[in-house]
């Protein structure tokens, strides 16, 4: 299987817009100081030239053995997480640490899991719940570190 | 030998002493899981460490580390899967021995076998990192900057896979490390006015995103299928004579010899160190047929060899603030959270936690050896968690850890972003560690060399004019041009995973 290139491509997209943004940078007068741009200018000039010469190379498949619907699959379940993780951020100042967490682990858990009988999902939901507690205790009441707790009130 | 009697006395605390097993436990089970590296459970726990003090932080950390090197050799042993990468010629011999019905013996063999190479590293360092920063303190800008180049070439080169895909990696890891706010110039770079881009972008969040986040991302699909149904083999008695490690002293001498010299180069890791171990204790012996086939030299080696590698590489990390690999970054990121900067000068001004650390390596080796050996059926159980349950705590340990930094949304959010980069370049087969060290050296990198040219009055030649500094820069395009010449494997038993 051939590997796919976006982040090459992205690379050179980045590296290119990296540098002209290098230009702008303003340089304020050190005696024989080269100034704050020469780095990032090096850098994204060699980012976009590599990424350019990595996107002419030729592909050689990577013979990691995963079938395109495997890989898919893979693709699809790491968005999902993606996004499901950001809404979790999202969420959780205004619904609390506990309960954001609570429903990230149920949610993710049900997808990935597809519990069968109510036995499975009284399970799932108990792990949901005792996982985002332990660790709020574990944070909160070990470590002293402030979770938020939400409209609430309560951790 | 007064100041290393007395950090011991206070690494023996209650407090350091109950962390330092916190972590031996916890790395023994992320080492017997596999796919969980050493790297990925120092990144879980370096946001707590930073709620313990300095001595305690280290003393988690480092029981983590030792932690899961040395338990990645239960599932290689007992079911012929590496825990991680340190443990790939483990397997070689180790699942051999399991399937005769000696597990046990082999299980002691490689738990005394990583006690030694421990040990042995650990006085290595001893002996030769207060050498080395006394030396250091001699360096100016240019002899820094060349060094931080030459360990970022080396790295970019020997990361595996495309060398310009290293190198790729490795400049993105520079490019971000320019985000923020200039430190010679105060100019601000990239943060397009954003308060929270003007502070930069902080190394730890993205230690924790690439190495916990980006490590479930990928092992996310593989979390539908069912526990591991765990049987463990027959154990049988669980260690050889003591003699037999007597007679075997060259064995271990070389291993650990060949773990903390490679340990100690940037780029090169463990499991180079472990087959180029192995391949070495197989020609000494008088029976070089039977190694793969169940040789007990043949666990003994990369033991030695892997745990070796850890006083190595912690060398350079301590005596001159420059990581070799990914696991002395996170160790050097924790040191930076209690505002110690390792280098030269951390062993005048932070003397005792010098000694500290050096403490805590012996009694976490020493503790790792023992819970190991006597929770060896536990830790194997390990094995039996849900791969879905186990994904799903990963990933949230990695987002409160970075939420629990400074208690901010934000670095969460960083977090994730470079858990999403870090999945994207693994299925490209970008290679990570390159980054990391970018993100970390690059602003060494650049101020180094800025101060270098201010010195100098403006002449760019003062990299080439002097000598040491020549010399590391030579260094680094030799590690450069050694990742483009073909590789000679070393071999492996058939059927068994070839070296990296």
């Amino acid at each position: 299987m051939v590997r796919p290139r976006w982040l090459t491509l992205a690379l050179l997209v980045a590296g290119t817009a990296y540098t002209a943004a290098a230009w702008r940078i303003p340089v304020r007068p050190i005696a024989h100081d080269p100034g704050a741009r020469v780095v990032p200018l090096v850098v994204g000039i060699l980012t976009a030239g590599l990424a350019l010469w990595e996107l002419r190379a030729r592909q050689v498949p990577n013979g990691a053995g995963q079938s395109p619907a495997e890989a898919a699959d893979g693709t699809l379940d790491g968005w999902l997480c993606l996004a499901a993780s950001a809404v979790y951020l999202a969420v959780l100042r205004p619904l609390g640490f506990v309960a954001a967490t609570a429903a990230l682990l149920f949610g993710l858990g049900a997808y990935l899991r597809s519990p069968a009988g109510w036995r499975q999902w009284l399970g799932l939901a108990a792990f949901a719940l005792f996982t985002a507690w332990a660790v709020e205790r574990l944070f909160g009441g070990v470590f002293g570190v402030p979770l938020p707790s939400g409209g609430w009130g309560a951790p | 030998m007064s100041d290393l009697a007395e950090a011991l006395r206070s690494v023996l605390s209650l407090e350091v002493g109950l962390w330092i097993v916190v972590g031996d436990i916890l790395g023994i089970i992320v080492g017997a899981l596999p796919g969980l590296t050493a790297t990925m459970g120092l990144a879980l726990v370096l946001p707590l460490s930073y709620h313990l003090t300095p001595t305690a932080g280290m003393g988690l950390m480092l029981g983590v580390y030792f932690g899961a090197v040395t338990g990645a050799s239960i599932p290689a042993i007992l079911f012929g899967i590496p825990g991680n990468p340190n443990a790939i010629a483990t397997v070689y011999d180790g699942k051999a021995l399991a399937d005769r019905g000696e597990a046990g013996v082999a299980l002691g063999t490689a738990v005394v076998a990583s006690f030694l190479g421990g040990l042995g590293s650990i006085l290595i360092l001893y002996v030769a990192s207060v050498p080395l920063a006394t030396a250091a303190l001699a360096f100016g800008p240019a002899e820094y900057f060349s060094l931080a180049a030459a360990a970022l070439s080396v790295i970019a080169a020997a990361s595996g896979g495309s060398v310009r895909k290293g190198v790729l990696s490795c400049l993105v890891g520079v490019a971000l490390s320019t985000v923020g706010i200039d430190s010679l110039s105060g100019v601000a770079r990239y943060s397009f006015d954003n308060v929270y881009l003007l502070k930069g972008l902080s190394v730890i969040p993205a230690l924790i995103g690439l190495f916990g986040i980006a490590q479930v991302l990928s092992d996310l699909h593989l979390a539908r299928r069912a526990p591991t149904a765990v049987v463990l083999p027959k154990m049988g008695r669980l260690l050889p004579p003591a003699g037999w490690f007597v007679k075997n002293w060259r064995t271990i001498v070389e291993s650990l010899g060949i773990g903390t010299a490679i340990g100690a180069l940037p780029g090169a890791g463990a499991s180079v160190a472990v087959v180029l171990a192995w391949e070495r204790a197989r020609r000494r012996s008088d029976h070089p047929e039977q190694f793969g086939k169940g040789r007990l030299e043949g666990v003994l080696a990369p033991e030695v060899a892997n745990n070796a590698c850890i006083g190595g590489g912690l060398i350079p990390t301590l005596a001159l603030g420059i990581p070799g690999e990914a696991a002395a970054v996170v160790l050097l990121a924790a040191l930076l959270l209690h505002g110690v900067v390792p280098g030269p000068m951390m062993f005048g001004q932070h003397r005792e936690l010098v000694y500290a650390i050096f403490a805590a390596m012996f009694l976490a080796n020493l503790t790792t050896a023992l819970f190991q050996i006597g929770g060896v059926r536990l830790f194997a159980r390990a094995l039996a968690l849900p791969p879905f349950a186990l994904n799903l705590v990963i990933l949230l340990l990695s987002l409160v850890g970075a939420f629990a930094i400074d208690g901010s949304v934000y670095d969460a959010a960083v977090a994730l972003a470079f858990g999403a980069l870090g999945w994207w370049m693994k299925r490209e087969g970008y290679p990570v560690i390159p980054l990391v060290l970018g993100l970390e050296l690059g602003p060494i990198l650049e101020a180094q060399f800025r101060r270098a040219v201010v010195i100098a009055g403006g002449n760019y030649g003062t990299f080439l004019m002097r000598p040491l500094s020549a010399a590391l820069l030579l260094m680094g395009v030799a590690g450069l041009v050694s990742g483009v010449l073909p590789k000679r494997r070393a071999p492996a038993p058939a059927g068994r995973p070839a070296a990296p």
